[in-house]
């Protein structure tokens, strides 16, 4: 799931190779400036379209946002 | 091949609509292709993919047209003042202009939601067109509404308040504008988005339809969603293919992105058709 969440944030926010050095404790939201509400919504909709879920209001929380590890945790809750 | 480019603004009942035409004096033939754009901020996005297809569609002899519709890009009007009519009135009016300079076939090419006019529009130049090219079309107007409508829950979670989607469409039920990532968003196009799917304006009388979906990388496939689509149509017996091209959604990116194979299929598709005449 590290590795698909990743590639999700590579492609949607242009990251590049620059997520090869990111790991569970790597800040997003508030750190990253490429992490505004747009890229927020581009992640959102990349998860529902890649791993078949659909992402509710209520969840689109700054704390799921807030590391690649609580995004990693919220798309593995999703999908199990 | 010398592609000429010419902007300007056409008089409606609404105001001043902008477009640009691209041809070549050189080698046109008598097919010409309307642009119907992408929504609100993937417009200004794909503005540079869109300009680059065109001159390039030019080059190969067509007449194509871009616009901007009422309340977007350089044309006149409010986008909180703007209705499916009224784009749809625009895109008629292109249409008119085309045909009465010589267009006599006509490539209906549509971007995202873009392709949802589109096919609208088809009611009422069924015969004239002779193929639609779709870039990754909306399939379900109330998923891209939900989706548009997330950048606005998407920027209060960053700024600590709580809105939810079905408040904001009851706001927007109530004829209230949403503001969303700097747009006015009125009822008449939200209900538009949200009544809408591409696959119910299809049938048998439907001009050949071809689709071009982006993917990251040259081993995915397209959307799930993309080939239930396709697979439903192919039951009914309709003329509908979809290819994939790799590259980034540049109508959603943050940095500008070109999409080179983007453009070359296009062309191939556009090319073999006028062929078949």
């Amino acid at each position: 799931m590290l590795d698909e969440v990743k590639e999700i944030l590579s492609t949607t926010l242009q990251l590049g190779d620059r997520v090869n050095d990111m790991d569970l404790d790597s800040a997003l939201l508030g750190e990253l400036p490429e992490f505004d509400s747009m890229a927020v919504v581009a992640v959102i909709t990349a998860f529902e379209d890649n791993f078949d879920i659909v992402v509710e209001d209520d969840e689109i929380s700054a704390e799921t946002f807030e590391t690649l590890g609580s995004l990693v945790a919220f798309a593995e809750s999703k999908v199990s | 091949m010398k592609v000429v480019v010419t902007p300007s603004f056409i008089k409606s009942d609404n105001g001043q609509i902008f477009s640009i035409n691209y041809h070549s004096p050189e080698l046109t033939n008598n097919i010409g292709i309307i642009h119907f754009p992408a929504f609100a901020e993937e417009m200004n996005k794909s503005r540079h993919m869109a300009a680059l297809q065109a001159r390039k569609f030019a080059a190969d002899g067509y007449s194509v047209t871009i616009v901007d519709l009422f309340g977007t890009g350089d044309s006149e009007g409010d986008f909180s003042n703007a209705s499916w009519c009224i784009w749809l009135d625009n895109l008629t009016q292109i249409v008119e202009i085309m045909k009465a300079n010589g267009v006599e076939k006509l490539i209906f090419w549509g971007t995202r939601l873009g392709s949802m006019l589109a096919m609208d529009l088809l009611n009422s130049y069924r015969k004239d067109v002779s193929l639609i090219l779709l870039w990754q079309p909306v399939l379900k107007g109330d998923v891209a509404l939900t989706q548009f409508l997330r950048l606005k829950i998407a920027a209060e979670m960053m700024s600590g308040e709580k809105s939810s989607t079905n408040g904001l469409k009851n706001k927007l039920n109530q004829n209230e504008l949403i503001e969303v990532a700097g747009y006015q968003l009125n009822s008449d196009i939200a209900n538009a988005m949200q009544n809408q799917h591409l696959f119910d304006k299809i049938s048998a009388n439907t001009p050949p339809i071809r689709i071009l979906e982006i993917v990251s990388d040259v081993n995915k496939s397209i959307s799930i969603a993309s080939r239930k689509f396709i697979e439903k149509l192919h039951e009914k017996k309709i003329d509908i293919l979809i290819d994939k091209v790799v590259g980034e959604q540049f109508w959603t990116t943050p940095e500008i992105s070109l999409v080179d194979e983007l453009l070359d299929k296009s062309s191939i598709i556009v090319n073999q058709f006028s062929k078949m005449r």
